[in-house]
């Protein structure tokens, strides 16, 4: 029996290796943008919702998941600064490996300040056009969306 | 037939294929807003020009793509394949470097053609989609392409930028409801890369409320279903962005 096991399992993994990226899920790796771009709480949570359950039926290590920020948007990472339900939830999605990129245009027409006002966002989270990274992640293959 | 008249074949066709210099394609929308036949013969060459490139866009490609994406790349530039023109093109510089392989000598001459052509096709292009007829939401969406607009031509960066409203959001091009009439003229006017499109559908169904006559504002392209054309362009390789 033991034996027969090992036979399935084996197969399991060359069938696996044979079709390149295909993981236990049954999905090959895949490439996503989420787009943030509005304020309300509800929705927001929403999106994060939407992200992690994203992640769990992928898996983290065959998804490359961006979240990009924009307008009104940029309140999430705001709400993440006092609001503990939200912080951890950021901190959690961080931690699987999701970018969080938030838009310079942003950033400057709001005049935010990004190290008092925002939750954890280092130089390299900030793209000039919120859009245009959008954009331009779906032109290099990454699917669009926008919960 | 009366916009034969007016416009030649060539003429329409140029039109299409946004090659018409700003003052003839303002003569050329103003014909189409009030020609109902000539609107309709736009709309026919448009979607035959689509048919051809989606055409074009399914051809076989990973052979072009392996050897034209790498010296791209290192510029950091991309072609998008998706769209026909594009797509020759690429067809045409892999012919030229696969040439260039058996042959030394003319390997550099045809990585130059590489750079040159992938700099003039290298266009982005987004697609921005408004269903909301929010007054506030339409406002976000127009800022919103203004800053691309004002970000790309920062860069240097040629781009196409499309702005398909359905349902609701068709208001934003009523020439008599929109809350931003001006604002949507003065983009038009000042921008040759911009379209905005309104679809057919909506109009209909929004007309067909009691007292709703609906006019277009002038350069307004009406096409026969909003969802069909966020497909076909979405299938051309742009990208999609939801207000």
């Amino acid at each position: 029996m033991k034996k027969l096991i090992t036979l399935a399992l084996a197969a399991t993994i060359a069938m696996g290796a044979g079709m390149g990226q295909v993981i236990a899920g049954g999905y090959k790796k895949q490439k996503v943008v989420y787009h943030v771009n509005y304020d309300t709480a509800k929705r927001q949570l929403g999106a994060m919702r939407n992200i992690k359950n994203h992640l769990n039926a992928v898996g983290d290590d065959n998804i490359d998941l961006r979240v990009v920020m924009h307008g009104k948007g940029y309140t999430l990472l705001k709400r993440a600064n006092s609001d503990m339900k939200f912080q951890a939830k950021v901190i959690d999605l961080k931690s699987r490996g999701v970018k969080m990129q938030i838009c310079a245009n942003t950033i400057k027409g709001k005049k935010i300040n990004v190290k008092n006002d925002l939750f954890e966002v280092e130089k390299s989270d900030i793209v000039p056009s919120g859009v245009a990274e959008i954009a331009h992640l779906q032109a290099k293959g990454y699917s669009y969306v926008k919960p | 037939m009366s916009n034969d008249e007016h416009f030649s074949r060539e003429f329409i066709h140029a039109f299409v294929d946004g090659q018409l210099t700003t003052e003839d394609k303002a003569e050329m929308y103003k014909s189409i807003h009030s020609d109902e036949a000539l609107n309709q013969q736009v709309c026919e060459i448009r979607k035959l020009r689509d048919l051809v490139q989606l055409g074009y866009a399914d051809l076989p490609e990973p052979p072009i793509k392996n050897r034209a994406m790498p010296r791209t790349g290192l510029l950091g530039l991309q072609l998008p394949l998706g769209s026909g023109i594009a797509a020759g093109i690429a067809l045409l510089i892999g012919i030229a470097i696969g040439g260039g392989f058996s042959q030394q000598p003319q390997t550099a001459g045809a990585q130059n053609d590489v750079v040159a052509n992938a700099a003039v096709s290298d266009s982005q292009k987004v697609l921005f989609h408004v269903n909301s007829g929010k007054t506030e939401d339409l406002r976000e969406a127009l800022d919103e392409v203004d800053q691309l607009l004002l970000h790309y031509a920062k860069l240097g960066q040629h781009a196409e930028i499309e702005v398909v409203t359905n349902g609701q959001g068709i208001i934003m091009l009523d020439a008599d409801k929109s809350p931003f009439r001006e604002r949507v003229e003065a983009m038009l006017k000042s921008h040759d890369n911009l379209t905005f499109v309104a679809c057919q559908n909506s109009i209909e169904q929004l007309k067909a409320e009691p007292n709703l006559a609906m006019r277009m504002i002038p350069g307004t392209v009406v096409i026969d279903s909003g969802v069909a054309q966020i497909m076909r362009r979405q299938h051309q390789g742009w990208a999609y962005i939801q207000t």
